[in-house]
């Protein structure tokens, strides 16, 4: 809003509604001073907001812009650079506010009041109007600038104390709107009522994200700015005056420009984790292959050797007249994140980075993963498997202590097998399983085990889990579907 | 004059042969000497070094689908599987539940899950695996293998000092195996709510000790346990109850 009024002032005597799509129709997102006055509200349907512009009134109404709104955040944060190492713009589909670590710079300008006021002078002297908070972490000073500061009154939140931020409303946790919807449903309207709820229900009832805001906002889990500050590039790029398709020419030409990059990441002791390589075709379409490793690496030999398993399984539609190159992922050589390298040295976490960079490369990213709990009670919902060559791993037994050695099946099926069953007693534990012509018999059974998910979790399911032993000694594991009653193998101890 | 007993110096060559080409196939790496047990010491008895060395390959046969071959053998995985090395399950199945690995007591931050779609990418993903040093565990369910095919694993097992596990169905029984050891795995009745196998020696490379075994799955602890020969399982308090049990009713 303040960009439009700022490219075009005229616009402050109009009625201005900046609008947002949605699935249900279109609804304002912003709006100035007088559409304010005439009573237009934020979020409100457009067809709605109209009716509020009297008969003089000139009704502007515009589409909002997200990436000219960021292109202008990164313009106001990159003029104030002066004022932090660490400047960058929150990661939102719409972001609005500039994220800058202060930490030690507060006595260069007298105090974080002083601070404050001066960044605050900074924003107005741009024709902006800014709301700027000074806090421990990101999600206090997001809280205290949307929900506390106003327009030429910065608010600092003295260390060590949130207190002040437990009154504030929900939003001001950065929720995302169906978690906001659902606790709103709840009665739930601020932090404090948050807060006084038990974690581990929260976190089985409503997802991980509520507890990560709120672990954000008191600083147990950390969280980091992006730099918004143009990154330098590392791209190569040749074009041919005559179209190749030799898979031996292709490899020359990827060489070729793969020992350029590297060139500029030797004298900076880089290396990457990602590279783009983008075929300009003869037919002008595009082809691209990438290739992401594990670990940071500047290893002409290695990463060419992988390069050569892509290019093996790249099938181009047309001979290939140009190639471009990047290094997308940069960091310093040695910046190893995983996990699973810790604890090993230098030369076996190598070792391994360089077979799982073959594994993934060869067989496919999707292939090679780590398997990854998630405290949900459905037990195919339970893990969540990452690729081993992804942007984050993170791995919990969350659900760990709850169960024990064999409460649950070493093989789980893809898919639930529909069976036939025959049962004691009505509703009652099988006695006989059918499945494709196959009988089997059961001997004895476990007491049944409820599995079911509560109303807000999406789709509805309920579940009696019984671990059955058959004649054979063999163990299954199969369950009743209690909304229809049907029976299914889910899984065994194979 | 003492005579000299032809049969008694033939056997004895031979033993010494036996010797000489089973310390020679041992591998060049000086790791493939070590012997890793496998928590239960009527398992480490089918098996001939008394454990699972390292640079060699073992073979779970299951008779059925549900045989816990493959339960047992991730157990016995777990086991011999240095604690900071990474852990590479080849799982062509696509259907091993990574909760149960946590449950069994695997780290899951050390634990690569590779789901190829063919059966020659596994074979690839498991050479590769037991060639490198870096992998304490190489555990696959494979259900055709050539001969050559299986060479190749055995080969660099050995040349890496790896140890690999190979979970198959009861048709491989009748395909040539250059593993160490193919246990035949056959589930029997629980006892106490715990699952029991019973584990017979299909082929070995050497004499083991013993040649069949019957093994509790402790259902609390995933631990295993010998019903033969290992002290009884069950907590105390349990066993007293038990003993409790029989007094009263007697």
């Amino acid at each position: 809003m303040q960009r439009r009024i700022n490219t075009q002032p005229d616009l402050q005597q109009c009625v201005l509604l900046l609008t947002e799509s949605r699935k249900q129709g279109d609804f304002v997102r912003y709006s100035n001073q007088l559409a304010r006055r005439r009573g237009v509200q934020i979020g409100m349907p457009i067809s709605e907001a109209q009716t509020f512009a009297q008969a003089r009134d000139r009704l502007v109404v515009e589409e909002i812009q997200p990436i000219e709104d960021r292109q202008a955040l990164v313009d106001i944060a990159l003029r104030c650079e002066r004022f932090s190492f660490r400047i960058g713009i929150e990661e939102s589909d719409i972001a609005e506010s500039i994220l800058m670590d202060v930490t030690g710079i507060a006595h260069f300008f007298s105090g974080e009041e002083a601070l404050a006021d001066q960044l605050n002078q900074a924003v107005t002297s741009r024709h902006y109007m800014g709301h700027v908070a000074i806090g421990d972490t990101i999600g206090a000073a997001w809280a205290a600038a949307h929900y506390l500061a106003e327009p030429n009154r910065p608010v600092v939140i003295p260390s060590g104390e949130v207190r002040p931020l437990h009154a504030l409303p929900l939003p001001a946790l950065r929720l995302s709107e169906p978690l906001l919807r659902k606790l709103l449903r709840l009665g739930i309207t601020t932090i404090r009522q948050v807060l006084t709820l038990d974690r581990a229900s929260l976190a089985r009832r409503l997802g991980h994200e509520i507890l990560t805001r709120l672990d954000q906002l008191t600083g147990q889990f950390p969280e980091t700015i992006t730099p918004c500050h143009p990154l330098p590039q590392y791209r190569a790029r040749k074009t041919l005056e005559e179209g190749i398709t030799h898979p031996d020419a292709i490899e020359q030409l990827v060489s070729l420009l793969l020992k350029r990059i590297l060139d500029m990441l030797a004298p900076k002791r880089l290396g990457t984790r990602y590279l783009a390589c983008r075929f300009a075709l003869e037919n002008r379409a595009t082809q691209t292959l990438d290739l992401r490793l594990c670990e940071t690496t500047s290893d002409p030999q290695h990463i060419r050797e992988l390069m050569r398993i892509h290019l093996e399984k790249l099938r181009l539609s047309s001979p290939a007249i140009g190639l471009e190159i990047e290094a997308l992922e940069v960091a310093p050589l040695g910046a190893s994140q995983e996990e699973f390298l810790e604890g090993m040295t230098r030369d076996r976490s190598r070792q391994l980075s360089i077979l799982l960079n073959r594994f993934s490369s060869r067989l496919g990213e999707q292939a090679v993963v780590a398997p990854s709990l998630f405290p949900d009670p459905i037990p195919e919902r339970s893990v969540e498997l990452v690729s081993v060559t992804g942007t984050s791993l993170s791995t919990s037994t969350l659900q760990g202590s709850r169960f024990h050695g064999l409460d649950r099946p070493t093989a789980l099926f893809l898919k639930p097998r529909p069976v036939e069953v025959i049962a004691s007693i009505p509703d009652g534990p099988p006695v006989v399983l059918f499945w494709k012509q196959r009988r089997i018999e059961i001997i004895d059974c476990s007491e049944p085990e409820r599995i079911e998910t509560g109303w807000w979790q999406g789709e509805y399911v309920c579940r009696d889990y019984y671990r059955v032993e058959t004649t054979d000694g063999e163990w299954l594991w199969v369950f009743r579907r209690l909304q229809d009653s049907r029976w299914f193998w889910h899984g065994e101890w194979f | 004059m003492e005579i000299l007993d032809y049969h008694d110096t033939r056997k004895q060559t031979i033993v010494e042969l036996q010797n000489q080409i089973w310390a020679r196939e041992q591998g060049a790496s000086p790791n493939a000497k070590t012997v890793y047990s496998t928590g239960c010491s009527d398992l480490d008895a089918l098996l001939p070094s008394g454990g699972v060395r390292r640079g060699s390959l073992i073979e779970w046969i299951g008779n059925s689908s549900a045989s816990r071959a493959g339960t047992l053998s991730l157990i016995a995985g777990k086991e011999v599987c240095p604690q900071e090395s990474p852990v590479v399950l080849i799982d062509m199945q696509h259907e091993l539940f990574p909760l149960s690995l946590s449950l069994l007591g695997f780290d899951l931050a050390r634990v690569i899950l590779i789901r190829p779609s063919s059966e020659k990418e596994a074979l690839w993903a498991c050479e590769e695996a037991l060639r490198s040093e870096s992998i304490g565990l190489v555990w696959a369910n494979i259900e055709r293998l050539s001969s050559t095919s299986f060479r190749r694993l055995q080969l660099a097992s050995e040349a890496a000092a790896g140890i690999g596990f190979l979970v198959r169905s009861a048709k491989a029984i009748q395909q040539p195996s250059w593993a160490e050891a193919r246990l035949l795995v056959r589930p029997s009745p629980s006892r106490q709510g715990s699952p029991c196998v019973q584990v017979e020696v299909a082929s070995s490379y050497r004499k083991p000790r013993r040649s069949q075994a019957d093994i509790m799955i402790n259902r609390q602890k995933g631990t295993l346990h010998g019903t033969t020969t290992s002290a009884n399982p069950l907590p105390v308090a349990t066993r007293l109850g038990i003993a409790a049990a029989y007094q009263h009713s007697a």
